[in-house]
């Protein structure tokens, strides 16, 4: 998905400064707290009287701005939910029952993400994070290999956005195989607009 | 890749057909075919062999390992391993399915094609094992495999895992790297 800037940009911008998938994935809500106070940032916080966002406050932000304001000492970041030493647990106990799509529709890619806030974890996640996807691989492959198109929201249901992808592009070299073997690959059918287009035919005209 | 294209290259592997009219040799760009003379047995590529059948002029030879006994042996063989043996043909299902869909002068023609799909399953089971274990693989330290060595394997049995496995190791080199990164990052040591 990423545009192909390398000549002008090199450099300046990050290499998955285009991607949407990068960019949804800085959406991730990270609490914080402030440990300076902002001059007239009060709005920012909807239960805060004050003008002032006065040190101590805790806010969620977005990962972008999270990791902005951490680098800069202003904020305290702690590690969301589902990266947190409980759920990591979870996932090293066995990854494949995780509903990894509930907790961040990005788990993989926010997960890399968020080395960007140092916190002391950070070494523990990317560990977690391949032992994860490993603990998962099997079963994104066998359901993805043994899937008809009727259950297959149930099966993919749980996987995040890289690892559905996965799913589709082993579904679909299997569902070419199935209709190689069924002889269907080689009948020329007529493109579905000209199916659904309503102008007359040059043999019903008459 | 599309099965239908490497069934397309499957048509240029040669076979063995008795026709029954004669024509000089014919001058392709892969090299000559012919001369044709009836009731003589002749080799030429299986998509020639697939159009003189369908105007009637010819019969075709079964391959010699489309054979109830051979099959019988092969699968015996594929089951006892746990490597790829030799397939029969490197294009075997394409092969099979084009002369089974096509002549009925194969001998015991469902016995042989219930075993050509049994050694396929056997030998996709296999593909699927293997592939599993290259990904959860762990050489010690973390360190995950250089290279795979994988034998005897067909192109239509490659192409159904190629896209995925790919992508797959791909998506785990970006996980392995960044662990990596975050190992060494003196910030946290």
């Amino acid at each position: 998905m990423s545009i192909s800037s390398q000549s002008l940009l090199d450099g300046i911008i990050p290499e998955d400064y285009f991607s949407f998938d990068s960019i949804l994935a800085e959406q991730q809500k990270i609490a914080c707290v402030f440990k300076k106070s902002m001059f007239g940032l009060g709005f920012l916080d909807p239960s805060n009287q004050n003008e002032n966002l006065v040190s101590g406050s805790k806010m969620e932000l977005p990962l972008w701005m999270a990791s902005y304001l951490a680098n800069k000492e202003f904020v305290a970041c702690e590690l969301p939910k589902p990266y947190q030493e409980t759920s990591r647990n979870i996932l090293l106990a066995d990854s494949s029952v995780v509903d990894l799509f509930k907790q961040v529709m990005y788990f993989y890619e926010t997960g890399t993400k968020l080395i960007k806030i140092p916190h002391p974890e950070c070494p523990h996640v990317s560990v977690s994070l391949v032992k994860t996807f490993v603990g998962r691989f099997k079963k994104i492959m066998d359901s993805s290999q043994n899937c008809r198109n009727q259950d297959l929201g149930n099966m993919c249901q749980k996987l995040d956005v890289e690892e559905k992808r996965l799913f589709e592009i082993n579904r679909l070299s299997v569902e070419l195989l199935d209709k190689w073997e069924r002889r269907e690959s080689n009948i020329i059918a007529p493109s579905n607009l000209v199916v659904q287009s309503r102008k007359r035919k040059r043999d019903q005209v008459f | 890749m599309d099965p239908a294209q490497i069934e397309f290259l499957a048509e240029k592997e040669s076979i063995s057909i008795l026709p029954n009219f004669t024509e000089d040799k014919l001058y392709l760009i892969s090299g000559e075919v012919g001369p044709f003379q009836p009731q003589v047995p002749v080799e030429v590529p299986l998509w020639l062999a697939v159009n003189l059948k369908q105007r009637q002029k010819c019969r075709i030879i079964t391959p010699d390992w489309m054979d109830v006994d051979v099959l019988k042996e092969k699968k015996a063989e594929e089951l006892e391993g746990h490597l790829f043996s030799k397939p029969l043909h490197p294009h075997f299902l394409e092969l099979s399915t084009i002369i089974l869909g096509m002549s009925s002068e194969v001998k015991d023609a469902d016995e042989v094609r219930t075993l050509i799909k049994d050694i396929w399953d056997v030998r996709a089971a296999k593909l699927r094992k293997s592939v599993n274990k290259m990904i959860n693989h762990d050489g010690g330290g973390g360190k995950p495999l250089a290279h795979v060595e994988i034998n005897n394997i067909t192109v239509l049995e490659l192409n159904t895992i190629r896209g995925f496995f790919t992508a797959s190791l791909d998506h785990l080199h970006n996980l392995r790297n960044h662990a990596e990164l975050c190992l060494n990052d003196p910030r946290y040591n």
